[in-house]
């Protein structure tokens, strides 16, 4: 082989991803930090705090039932008309809620993601064929879908699962579509092509990773979408049942006694507006970080 | 004696909007009836201005789009029949360095990555660490020392950014590279780097090149024989000195014409180099001639009558009147 050129004399300081600088420009960004610390005190605090109590949120404790607000008791923000504590309750029901929330956006975020890199690099009719049975899924009614749904998986938390993946994974699939098919015309995908990779390696190996900034922007505004969807679920009865307790149902059991006590609809509708706000900023802060035209 | 690369009749197109789920898509030609023959060692140069065909051209000699009809011989062999399995492990063989080299970088891999990344399909029984070897190897080759491999490409400038390119198309060891536009993204003075590494490289590999550019001084600088297309046919195929001392195609000569004179005085000498009459739409090629509609020459025969590629002594040309003086 030849001697090459002469080395080119400016050896540069180590390689920093484009991913590294997209967090280090998020890192800076308060507002969305901010949101990040407050979100993951909330998370802690609903997966650990309950073990702080004595009891669990399904003890009903007969001495104090519909007790007010009052720190030096052992239910510092009272009880329900079952006399169950409302802080463990709220606290487990937020367990429920975060938990629905981050894998229901995970997993739909997954599907999506494939299918729209699958439809977007492959193109031409396969792609017509993905796509159109994305939009057949798109004209179902949610709610009816919901009911549907809950039927074929005989209710419970599955069944609300799986409604909420269902619907959800839709719309980042037509997202990722869009981005892959501008990246399969890329020159970088051509000479992946002309170096022998398969088809299934290019959408793993350099489409979903360039899929990246949009799918964490997207993805993060998903989260609030999938704990207000089950939120909205629960509240009309068809999410998660009493006794076990999330967002939803205690906001709609808060709603029933609003005219007598807003004490039941307060602490948990603060957490829920709580992280729905952490999460839109920490999705403005990675927006902002991850903006495609800055680079 | 077989050729290393032979295109024979080759056409290609891309397909339009319109095709719906059921209809079949219409492809619109791009490329018509091409034959070319590369040898080993030696280089193609191809010129025409832009749309003509000639990015088309290289990427169906390489089977990166499907062509429409004609074939492609690779050491006598029918590329074009060729099974996908068998395709991608001859891609070895024949590489490609694109006119964007940022673009042709993935930005979220590393440089090493980049380059190493074709061995693994073309020598799967490498190591990890002879891989890693064999790309530091192509980049040391290409200028690019030790402190690279960890880079990414929005790190680098234009030109090396193109060296990062020529050094995963000859981490392979492949026998031919399409050169597609490879400087004409690039400050002149990097190009002239680049071309005289391209060189370099193929007098130590023994490479061939097919050399797709709009700039005639460096297709002169590098080709050994030049060929020029317009809406998609071969106009002009000579040897290069032939070429440069006489185009017989008034396509070539008018082309050769519109190269800016770099002395004022003699630039505003220069007689009418701007083309009249309008480029002919690829959808709707004219009947005749593909140059008639701007041919100082035409007459009524070039507008009905499409002239073939006839012999001029050792070189082609598809004009009417050419070789008449």
């Amino acid at each position: 082989m030849a001697d090459g050129l002469p080395l080119d004399e400016t050896a540069p300081p180590p390689g920093r991803s484009t991913l590294r600088l997209q967090l280090d420009r998020f890192a800076r960004n308060r507002l969305a930090m901010a949101g990040v610390v407050v979100l993951a005190f909330i998370v802690a605090a609903c997966f650990l705090g309950p073990f702080l109590f004595p009891f669990t949120g399904e003890d009903a404790d007969f001495d104090y039932i519909l007790a007010p607000i009052d720190l030096t008791s052992p239910h510092p923000f009272g009880t329900d008309d079952y006399g169950r504590d409302l802080l463990v309750r709220t606290l487990e029901g937020g367990r429920v809620s975060l938990a629905i929330g981050f894998l229901g956006a995970f997993v739909a975020g997954v599907i999506g993601v494939l299918y729209g890199a699958i439809a977007g690099y492959a193109g031409g009719r396969t792609d017509g064929l993905m796509m159109r049975f994305v939009e057949i899924l798109y004209g179902f009614p949610y709610v009816i879908l919901v009911i549907l749904l809950s039927l074929v998986f005989g209710g419970g938390n599955l069944a609300l699962f799986a409604a909420i993946v269902f619907t959800l994974w839709l719309t980042p699939a037509v997202i990722v579509r869009a981005q892959a098919q501008s990246l399969a015309r890329r020159e970088f995908v051509e000479a992946a092509r002309a170096g022998g990779m398969r088809g299934s390696r290019i959408v793993l190996g350099h489409i979903v990773p360039n899929c990246l900034s949009v799918v964490i922007v997207y993805g993060s505004l998903l989260v609030p979408e999938v704990i207000l969807s089950e939120s909205f679920l629960s509240f009309l009865g068809i999410g998660i049942k009493e006794p076990q307790a999330s967002w939803g149902n205690l906001i709609q059991a808060g709603t029933a006694a609003m005219d007598s006590d807003l004490r039941l609809l307060l602490l948990p509708g603060t957490m829920l507006a709580a992280v729905l706000f952490c999460l839109n900023f920490i999705a403005d802060g990675l927006r902002d970080a991850f903006d495609p035209n800055d680079r | 004696m077989t050729a290393l690369l032979e295109a024979r009749d080759l056409s290609a197109g891309y397909p339009v909007a319109g095709g719906g789920l059921l209809a079949r898509a219409r492809v619109i030609p791009v490329v018509h009836d091409v034959s070319l023959r590369v040898e080993a060692g030696r280089t193609l140069g191809i010129v025409g201005e832009s749309g003509c065909g000639k990015s088309t051209l290289g990427r169906a000699l390489l089977r990166l789009i499907e062509p429409s009809a004609g074939r492609v011989l690779w050491l006598g062999q029918d590329v074009t029949a060729m099974p996908a399995g068998a395709l991608r492990r001859r891609r070895s063989d024949m590489q490609i360095i694109f006119q964007d080299p940022v673009a042709a970088l993935d930005p979220r891999m590393t440089l090493g990555r980049i380059v190493s990344r074709p061995l693994a399909t073309f020598e799967p029984g490498l190591s990890r660490a002879a891989r890693r070897d064999r790309a530091a190897e192509a980049l040391r080759l290409v200028g690019l020392g030790e402190g690279f491999a960890g880079r990414y490409p929005h790190e680098l400038s234009g030109g090396q950014a193109q060296r990062v390119g020529i050094a995963r198309a000859v981490v392979g060891r492949p026998k031919l590279i399409v050169c597609d536009e490879p400087v004409s993204a690039l400050d002149v003075s990097i190009q002239a780097q680049v071309v005289n590494l391209l060189m370099d490289l193929q007098d130590s590999m023994g490479l061939a090149l097919v050399f797709i550019s709009h700039n005639l001084a460096v297709v002169r600088h590098i080709s050994h024989e030049v060929m020029v297309m317009c809406l998609g046919r071969v106009v002009e195929k000579a040897p290069r000195d032939a070429f440069y001392e006489r185009p017989l195609h008034p396509y070539s000569r008018a082309l050769m014409e519109a190269v800016p004179e770099p002395d004022p005085r003699r630039e505003k000498g220069r007689i009418g180099t701007a083309l009249p009459g309008e480029l002919p739409s690829a959808l709707r090629p004219p009947p005749g001639c593909v140059f008639a509609s701007r041919c100082p020459r035409a007459a009524a025969i070039c507008r009905t009558e499409r002239p073939a590629l006839r012999d001029f002594g050792g070189r082609l040309a598809a004009c009417h009147f050419a070789g008449e003086g």
